[in-house]
């Protein structure tokens, strides 16, 4: 009888916690299909009518393209910056390598809001805020200490002798790149453009401060929606397509890699 | 010998700071020998090979390979295939793929390429079908890849680092004779690194024994285990390596071992003895298989049985004697004496002297 109960006693709580983590994901993907003027849970009647909305919607429209073209071009700059950084830091080993490890990680020590408070004073004296280069400084800034870890992780694994033997079998130095290096540093590269991405779209406090009337990005644009208006359910329902999109991105990603190992 | 050498290395030093890891090194090698550099950690001996890579530069000195200098020359451009320690296999590549990459590199393509990648994998004794990622192999299947993938451009010269030192014991010997084959099939020059002297004598044509970043001495293997240059040459070379009897030139008729116990006329046994001045500190090159272990008899050395190894066909009977540590090799099937106070004889072929403090060999003035 003892054996059993402790038998259960493990998934009970495996299940307990994944539910903990994934309920408010379910919440938000079965509500968006409500058909209610307001954001429900459980769903009532089951309707498309809020994905409509959304999409005809052009305020949310113009803030997830913000959101978007803000992430992509911030992730490109933050893990060029990152793979370089990397890659003096690991094949160079200079003495000072651990302070600037630490300095790339600075703007995670401070609260956001405080960061992005003084980031404003100073933007409002050289006249950057309110400005796309502002705020895109600002985007990469907040990401680059996350692709800088994963960048300095996945060089750190890269064999130093692999690009040796590359070198004595006859590649030049951009050969040995293009064949040895980048291929091995790409699961690298992917995920810290997908984490450096998805830091940039979720990103509220920073762009709330730095962004004028122009940049509205969407979590900004949900966000002050929420304080005014209540929870609209187009939010809800954009909400759901982005998870959905994202679970899209991981699993096929996922499959690539272990079709190309 | 006409025309220059193969592989000519002139002066070549390498410093690190205040630390000089070559000092002025000089080396030739003939086309088509296989070179073992060999020598204890911290010798120069890997520093040698990086910069005949062309991995590491150099701070003076030339290289010069088929007649033309290479010393500048970035390694993509040397034609010199390597095969590294930990054998740097690219685990996104296939095995084939790893094995095609210097062809890739030499623009080789389709059928020729693959008949070429056929032809190595075959010289190494792998299957040609072999589609596996390095990460699937073993390692002694991965250091044959690691060779297939070096001498399938048909490279000038081949280098190896340490080849045998990550292989289990049994495996080691077989690979030893392997790569002996490989060369009398290919012909290529090869130049191997190793700390292992068992492994260079086995398979070298020509040994250079370096230490502290210096050539030692450089000449076939059975006259480095006959005629070492230095104490230390001689200390390294052999299974088990030389014992060396520390001993101070006394009388013309008796030498005094360490403790000052007298020995009996070391002049009658080694001609060299003649000429060293008094109280010189000597160091007497015994063979542990030029010993003899008895329990009587005239002028032997008087040695006590610390511990005795059985190895095969042998014993390694360990003494202490004239306060050194010495060990004696000898046939398990002849019966030792009853210990553990024994005597050591010295075979009749006349041991070497090396002066205690600089090394050298001292020679018989006497002719």
């Amino acid at each position: 009888m003892k054996r059993r109960w402790t038998d259960l006693a493990w998934p009970v709580a495996v299940a307990a916690i994944l539910l903990f983590l994934l309920a408010p994901i379910l919440v938000l993907i079965f509500s968006a299909f409500d058909g209610g003027n307001i954001f429900r849970f459980p769903p009532q009647n089951y309707s498309l009518r809020w994905f409509e909305t959304a999409f005809g919607h052009a305020e949310y429209r113009k803030s997830l393209w913000v959101s978007t073209l803000l992430g992509l071009i911030a992730s490109a700059i933050a893990v060029t910056l990152a793979s370089l950084a990397a890659l003096g830091l690991v094949r160079g080993r200079p003495g000072y390598r651990f302070a600037v490890e630490v300095l790339l990680l600075a703007p995670l020590t401070l609260p956001l809001v405080v960061w992005a408070i003084a980031l404003l004073s100073i933007y409002a004296q050289i006249g950057l805020n309110g400005t796309l280069p502002g705020l895109l400084l600002a985007h990469v800034t907040i990401t680059l200490p996350f692709a800088a870890r994963i960048m300095i992780a996945t060089l750190g694994e890269i064999d130093p002798t692999l690009e040796a033997a590359a070198k004595s079998l006859g590649a030049t130095p951009f050969r040995v790149f293009w064949r040895v290096t980048l291929p091995l540093a790409l699961p690298g590269l992917l995920s810290s453009t997908a984490i450096a991405f998805l830091v940039s779209f979720n990103d509220v406090v920073v762009t709330t401060l730095i962004a004028g009337a122009g940049w509205i990005t969407f979590p900004v644009r949900a966000f002050s929606r929420l304080r005014t208006e209540g929870i609209d359910p187009t939010t809800i329902a954009i909400g759901a397509m982005i998870v959905v999109f994202t679970m899209a991105v991981v699993i096929v990603g996922q499959r690539l890699l272990k079709l190309s190992r | 010998m006409t025309g220059s050498p193969y592989l000519r290395i002139r002066s070549v030093q390498k410093r690190y700071g205040a630390f000089t890891a070559l000092h002025g090194f000089d080396l030739d090698v003939e086309q088509g020998a296989f070179v073992a550099l060999l020598g204890p950690s911290g010798c120069g001996k890997s520093t040698l090979l990086q910069i005949l890579a062309g991995l590491l530069p150099a701070d003076q000195g030339e290289i010069h390979l088929a007649g033309s200098e290479i010393t500048k020359l970035p390694p993509w451009r040397r034609g010199i295939g390597l095969v590294f320690q930990n054998y740097a296999l690219f685990p996104h590549l296939s095995v084939r793929q790893n094995v095609r990459f210097g062809l890739d590199m030499l623009n080789f393509t389709g059928r020729e390429a693959e008949a070429r990648v056929d032809e190595a994998l075959a010289m190494v004794g792998l299957d040609p079908n072999l589609t596996r990622r390095p990460a699937e192999l073993s390692g002694g299947q991965q250091q044959r890849v690691a060779i297939a993938r070096a001498i399938a451009i048909r490279p000038r010269m081949l280098l190896l680092d340490e080849p045998l030192s990550n292989l289990d014991a049994v495996l080691r010997n077989k690979v030893r004779l392997e790569l002996r084959e490989l060369h009398n099939r290919t012909g290529i020059t090869t130049v191997m690194v190793t700390h292992d002297q068992a492994e260079a004598l086995a398979t070298a044509d020509r040994i250079a024994v370096m230490e502290s970043g210096r050539l030692l001495q450089y000449e076939p293997p059975e006259a480095l285990y006959r005629s070492p240059a230095t104490a230390f040459v001689a200390g390294f070379i052999g299974s088990p390596p030389s014992n060396l009897l520390p001993l101070s030139a006394d009388t013309a008729e008796t030498w005094k071992l360490q403790g000052g116990q007298a020995w009996r006329p070391v002049a009658a046994l080694s001609p060299a003895a003649a000429g060293v001045p008094n109280g010189t500190a000597c160091l007497m090159a015994l063979r542990p298989e030029r010993l003899a272990v008895r329990g009587t008899g005239e002028g032997g050395l008087p040695a006590r049985i610390t511990a005795i190894e059985f190895v095969g066909g042998d014993r390694l009977v360990h003494v202490e004697a004239g306060g050194s540590r010495l060990t004696v090799r000898m046939p398990a099937i002849e019966p030792l004496p009853e210990g553990p106070d024994v005597l050591l004889f010295p075979s009749a072929e006349a041991p070497l002297l090396f002066d205690a403090s600089s090394g050298r060999r001292l020679e018989s003035t006497r002719h």
